[in-house]
């Protein structure tokens, strides 16, 4: 089962979309010819870097004989134009063909080398390459280069017309149409085998991946669009000179791929836009602007190792905190009465030792049940609980940190299961809930359970949606049902289509009819999924577990059978001390959230279980004896 | 039963170091033979040689099915269902876990696309590697959890001969079952097997057969039950814990 | 054919060549074998330290002015390489990426120095003056002495620097953070400042060749990408397994290049080496006078 979403499903359709629109736009907004030459070449340098990073980042094959790709792509079509007279669009499609027979032939001496040694053979190559254009003048013009080769026309129509907007948006297309590919390429199985042989060559071999073959075609492919580039590079400035080899022009074009960062494509594209317009804007300081670029590239390279693309997540995912965190805030005033409404009663902040969270309360009642949420929601979830019991309970629920309305909080110290029993404890200490009943839902169960197992006052724990863990990570995949969605659970940055997807298979309900909850998905904060699923791994399951089967604490399980996560089978075969009704428990036909899909049976059944324990306390007998409380619905579940 | 695999006068030398010497040897169709011996008697260079991952023999065959290895390339031998794992556990690093078992099966079987994710599903199953973990990072997950990914990867290639190297080192007790179980379930599915294995309880309960190794030569080879009470044996293993 | 004096007269001049790619060639391999990494500002180093020279001698003309001219250059560079250490290989020497992020920072230290010069030196073409004049015969050919100096002095330090890392504690000390660095630290030794020192050295021979090259042809801003590229053919050619294994390569070089002018042309000259470097590494990638141990 693989989880991969299409990229029309992914975040990075909407920017993508946007940048093209933008530049397919720019040219009809700014009429200047320097504006467009200068996009051309960040087009090309766009090109020549990412698909570099085929056989560098993908491959590891550090081949610096990328820039001859370029340079064969842009003699094969001065020579074929001008020696031979082949039409401009023939030549053109003819160059990325010359560009891969270099890149074949060049695997022949890489193949058998590694490390520095395909750095130096490369090289050698690009060199010997230069040489033999450098001595052929007669084909190549030498030293001095090709001049006036022809340019490209559609009919009668020059590109180069109307201030060079036919070469603009033909070099949009190659950019876009080198993006698609690159994409394509690494989610393809050649690019799995290509990223096999650079993790571990020998494992890669044994698994089947040919080295020879593979090596091969990551050269090609790395050549295709950069061959096409240089071919249009040809027909774009009329000019083929030998100074494509230079060491400036490979400089160059490494530091766009190092600083946008190696293994993603768009790094190197955002890298082109900053360092060629910055290379352009500096036009004017001659060397200077070497220097300084120079000096940028070592400034990046020795403080952010990773490059501008992992700058720039970060700085989105810095933006996205901010987003949910005004949001919350946001809400928290606007749409007070919203939720007083849904609740009957206004939430208000209180102060945790993990910040401030924000409390349901219905005040009144001796004795209190806590309703703690789970992951990428929000305490209203529970409305239909506080209308049943607040006549007769002190009705209380929270957001989680980084949830609902409360704000965001640490990434670090609390967003995990351990923080959130911690804001239980505090919440029961500060709002002097006494012994509360604690009622746990997905996420929360471990809340509740580890609230429990760590000796948080409490009279009774019931959880739904919680597969309770034993050891960790073997009985995540008992306990749960493998699912696509399940990858969502512990995802940063959700698309809007995988917040959806999320919003109903966890709510089980339309857009429509749970505006609060719906906006809770979207508001909650990236790095509490990504933190609290992370550090699963530092909580004392067996605490949790051994406190089940100890049988002391008043114990419930309620879940829905449809619950598209869970694994009822794995649940009911757990060791249980005292667990209510002597297994888990089933509600109606409902899914992950009983509570709001079948609120009355549900209701229904956690008074029994309430009824229950009260009868226990107060009569104070072995609760053995009382029965297996209400009938399970369909045990099979 | 017949031959199945057929090494005969295998030899490897590294320098002055004859690590494996004149080894012959066949291996039954549906056997699971158990390979013992000291670190360093030359079990994992045999499947080197054989694999001819990374280095074939200096001198000698292994035929496979009546066809002769060595006129096949390193990566083609897996085409023809030999199929090995490594001692230490391996995983390409960068990938998910899923991504690992499909580059096995789109590179070997030249499967594609759901056809190829089937398949994946179906040797997760088989060698009981959840499914859940199929698209976590395989680079995180805990040693047990490499190894059974590794052991679904091989699975997945469609093996007719399977050379697992010490499936169980660094394993605890209960996930050493697992690997018992798996082999034992791999060979009722046909697939012969070639076990080296240090912890010996796993080897004397699931061999056929038992070969013993000391200095890159076969000092014993038979019934496992016999073999390990073989002078010869007991002399090789004194003093190396088994 | 060639008569016996036009070919005595290439041979001369091709060892005089390798001579100076001997000096250059060995700075570069000692870096890559102390440090592991390809130093692509190697060239420039010869270019920087022959305009600091032709500096000098501006002020100061004569024999004694030259002599000047050259320990400054060579002490300048020596200077600028153990600084360079500092910014461009220790911020990642732990990095698993190391030799690509080492090549990038490098190149980006040879166009901030190539630029350096331009602005510094401005494009025209420079010479230093030779020091000596006059010429000796050599079976028939005639050879200027000035080469033949450049020759003994360029073999003499390669001479001293071996003696150096292999008499010296300080030599030793470096050799022993090249080959197992963890060990050289827990031995207390500063392995940092060892490689600054490394490169410094390496810098220091770049910039005598530097300071010969210049005396003999005109240099520019540019001047160093051409003993880079052969700089970068004789430590392929050669390996790097022992010291003096760039050494006879540097040789093998001046005179096959020598040969190849003369026979081919200037312009195929190069293409020669380059495709001689290619061929070696395909049948040979540890080098002609090198051992690979095969590791698994």
């Amino acid at each position: 089962m693989k989880y991969a979403p299409p990229f029309h499903r992914t975040n990075g359709f909407l920017p993508v979309l946007l940048a093209l629109f933008a530049l397919a736009v720019i040219p009809l907004v700014f009429t200047d010819t320097y504006i467009r030459h200068t996009l051309i070449l960040v087009f090309i340098y766009a090109i020549l870097a990412s698909n570099w990073d085929i056989s560098l980042g993908l491959g590891g094959v550090v081949n610096f004989a990328h820039m001859a790709f370029f340079a064969i792509g842009l003699y094969s079509y001065g020579i074929t134009v001008k020696i031979f007279g082949v039409d401009p669009w023939i030549a053109l499609a003819l160059a990325p063909v010359l560009a891969i027979v270099f890149a074949a032939l060049l695997a022949i001496p890489i193949l058998r080398l590694e490390g520095i040694y395909v750095i130096l053979v490369t090289i050698a190559a690009a060199q010997l390459l230069l040489q033999i254009v450098v001595s052929q003048s007669d084909y190549t013009g030498g030293t001095s280069g090709m001049v006036l080769l022809p340019r490209l026309t559609l009919g009668d129509y020059r590109l180069s017309s109307d201030g060079r907007i036919g070469y603009f948006y033909l070099a949009l297309l190659l950019l876009a149409a080198s993006t698609i590919f690159l994409y394509k390429l690494e989610r393809s199985a050649l690019g799995r085998a290509i990223k096999a042989l650079r993790d571990n060559k020998y494992y890669a071999i044994a698994r089947g991946v040919s080295e020879g073959r593979v090596r091969l075609l990551t050269l090609c492919a790395s050549a295709l669009f950069p061959g096409l580039a240089g071919g249009f590079y040809g027909a774009y400035l009329r000019v083929a000179s030998p100074d494509v080899f230079g060491l400036g022009f490979l400089t160059m074009t490494l530091s766009i791929l190092l600083l946008g960062g190696i293994s993603t494509i768009w790094g190197s594209l955002i890298a082109a836009f900053v360092i060629t317009i910055l290379a352009q804007l500096l036009g004017d300081y001659g060397s200077w602007r070497s220097i300084i670029i120079a000096l940028l590239i070592i400034a990046v390279v020795v403080v952010y190792p990773g490059g501008l693309f992992a700058a720039l997540q970060e700085a989105w995912g810095g933006a996205n905190r901010l987003k949910t965190n005004m949001l919350a805030g946001y809400r928290r005033r606007a749409q007070a009465s919203v939720r007083a409404a849904a609740m009957g009663v206004e939430d208000r902040l209180v102060e945790t030792r993990h910040g401030r969270v924000s409390v349901c309360d219905t005040q009144t009642g001796d004795k209190a049940i806590l309703f703690i949420h789970g992951n990428s929601s929000a305490k209203e979830v529970f409305r239909h609980q506080f209308e049943a019991f607040r006549g007769d309970y002190r009705v209380v629920a929270f957001d989680l940190p980084g949830h609902g309305v409360s704000p965001n909080a640490d990434p670090e110290d609390d967003y995990n299961v351990e923080a959130y029993a911690e804001i239980v404890a505090d919440l029961v200490e500060h709002l002097k809930l006494g012994e509360p009943v604690v009622f746990g839902w997905s996420l929360g169960g471990y809340v509740g359970l580890e609230y429990a197992a760590s000796g948080g006052p409490i009279t009774a724990l019931a959880i739904c949606g919680t597969s309770p863990v034993n050891k960790y990570p073997d009985d995540m995949p008992r306990g749960y049902i493998a699912t696509p969605h399940m990858e969502l659970a512990g995802k940063r940055f959700h698309s809007p289509s995988e917040k959806t997807a999320y919003a109903t298979h966890t709510i089980g309900m339309k857009k429509g009819l749970e505006p609060l909850l719906w906006q809770a998905v979207w508001r909650t904060d990236g790095q509490a999924r990504e933190q609290a699923f992370a550090k699963l791994k530092t909580i004392d399951w067996p605490r949790q577990t051994r406190l089940m089967r100890d049988g002391t604490l008043p114990f419930a399980m309620i879940n829905g059978p449809r619950d598209p996560f869970i694994n009822h089978d794995y649940c009911r075969s757990l060791a249980y001390g005292d667990i209510w009704g002597g297994t888990p428990q089933n509600v109606g036909d409902a899914g992950h959230a009983p509570f709001l899909e079948d609120p009355e049976t549900f209701n229904a059944m956690l008074r029994d279980f309430l009824n229950e324990v009260e009868t226990t306390r107060t009569a104070n007998v072995p609760r053995e004896t009382t029965g297996a409380g209400r009938a399970a619905s369909d045990p099979s579940g | 039963m017949s031959s199945l695999l057929k090494v005969a006068g295998l030899t490897k030398s590294f320098g002055a170091l004859v690590a494996v010497n004149d080894l012959s040897f066949e291996v039954q169709s549906g056997e699971i033979l158990g390979i013992a011996g000291p670190n360093g008697s030359g079990k994992s260079t045999m499947f080197n040689l054989i694999s001819r991952i990374p280095f074939g023999a200096d001198r000698g065959t292994v035929v496979f099915d009546g066809q002769a290895i060595e006129r096949w390339s390193d990566h083609q031998i897996t085409r023809h269902g030999v199929i090995r794992t490594f001692q230490r556990e391996a995983v390409f690093a960068s990938m998910s876990c899923i991504d690992n078992i499909l580059v096995a099966i789109e590179q070997t079987l030249g499967k594609r696309g759901r056809e190829a994710e089937r398949l994946a599903d179906e040797a997760s199953e088989l060698v009981g590697f959840p499914r859940n973990f199929h698209n976590m990072h395989a680079a995180t997950m805990p040693v047990f959890y490499q190894k059974q990914l590794m052991m679904a990867t091989a699975v997945a290639q469609n093996p007719r001969i399977l050379l697992l190297d010490e499936p169980a080192s660094s394993l605890v007790e209960s996930e050493i079952e697992w690997v018992r179980e798996t082999i034992l379930n791999l060979n009722r599915r046909g697939i012969t097997i070639l076990l080296i294995e240090h912890v010996l309880p796993l080897l004397m309960s699931v061999s056929t057969r038992l070969l013993v190794m000391e200095q890159g030569r076969i000092i014993a080879l038979g019934d496992p039950a016999k073999v390990i009470r073989e002078k010869q044996v007991i002399e090789a293993y004194l003093g190396e814990p088994a | 054919m060639i008569s016996l004096d036009t070919f005595f007269f290439i041979l001369a001049s091709g060892i005089l060549l390798g001579g100076l790619y001997a000096l250059m060639a060995t700075g570069l391999a000692v870096v890559w074998t102390t440090l592991g990494v390809f130093n692509f500002a190697h060239g420039t180093f010869v270019a920087l330290g022959a305009y600091v020279a032709w500096q000098v001698t501006q002020s100061i003309g004569g024999g004694a002015g030259f002599l000047l001219a050259a320990a400054l250059s060579v002490i300048v560079m020596f200077g600028i390489g153990f600084v360079l250490h500092y910014v461009l290989v220790k911020p990642f020497e732990r990095n698993t990426n190391l030799v690509l992020l080492a090549v990038i920072t490098t190149l980006a230290a040879a166009s901030i120095i190539e630029n350096g010069i331009l602005i510094g030196w401005g494009p025209r073409d420079k010479q230093i003056t030779p020091p000596i004049e006059g010429s000796v015969g050599f079976f028939g050919a005639s050879i200027n002495l000035y080469d033949i100096v450049i020759l003994l002095v360029a073999l003499l330090t390669l001479l001293a620097l071996a003696l150096f890392l292999r008499r010296t504690s300080l030599g030793r000390a470096m050799r022993a953070a090249a080959q197992n660095r963890e060990a050289a630290e827990l031995m207390g030794l500063n392995v940092s400042m060892l490689f600054a020192i490394t490169i410094g050295l390496s810098a220091a021979t770049a910039a005598l060749a530097g300071v010969f090259t210049g005396s003999l042809r005109f240099i520019s801003p540019t001047f160093g990408a051409d003993p880079l590229m052969k700089a970068l053919v004789v430590v392929i050619l050669g390996g790097v397994a022992r010291f003096t294994s760039p050494i006879y390569a540097a040789f093998i070089v001046g005179i096959a290049e020598s040969f190849s002018a003369y026979f081919l042309g200037l312009y195929w000259a190069p293409a020669v080496l380059f495709a001689m470097m290619i061929a070696v590494l395909l049948i040979k990638p540890e080098g002609l006078f090198g051992h690979r141990s095969k590791t698994l």
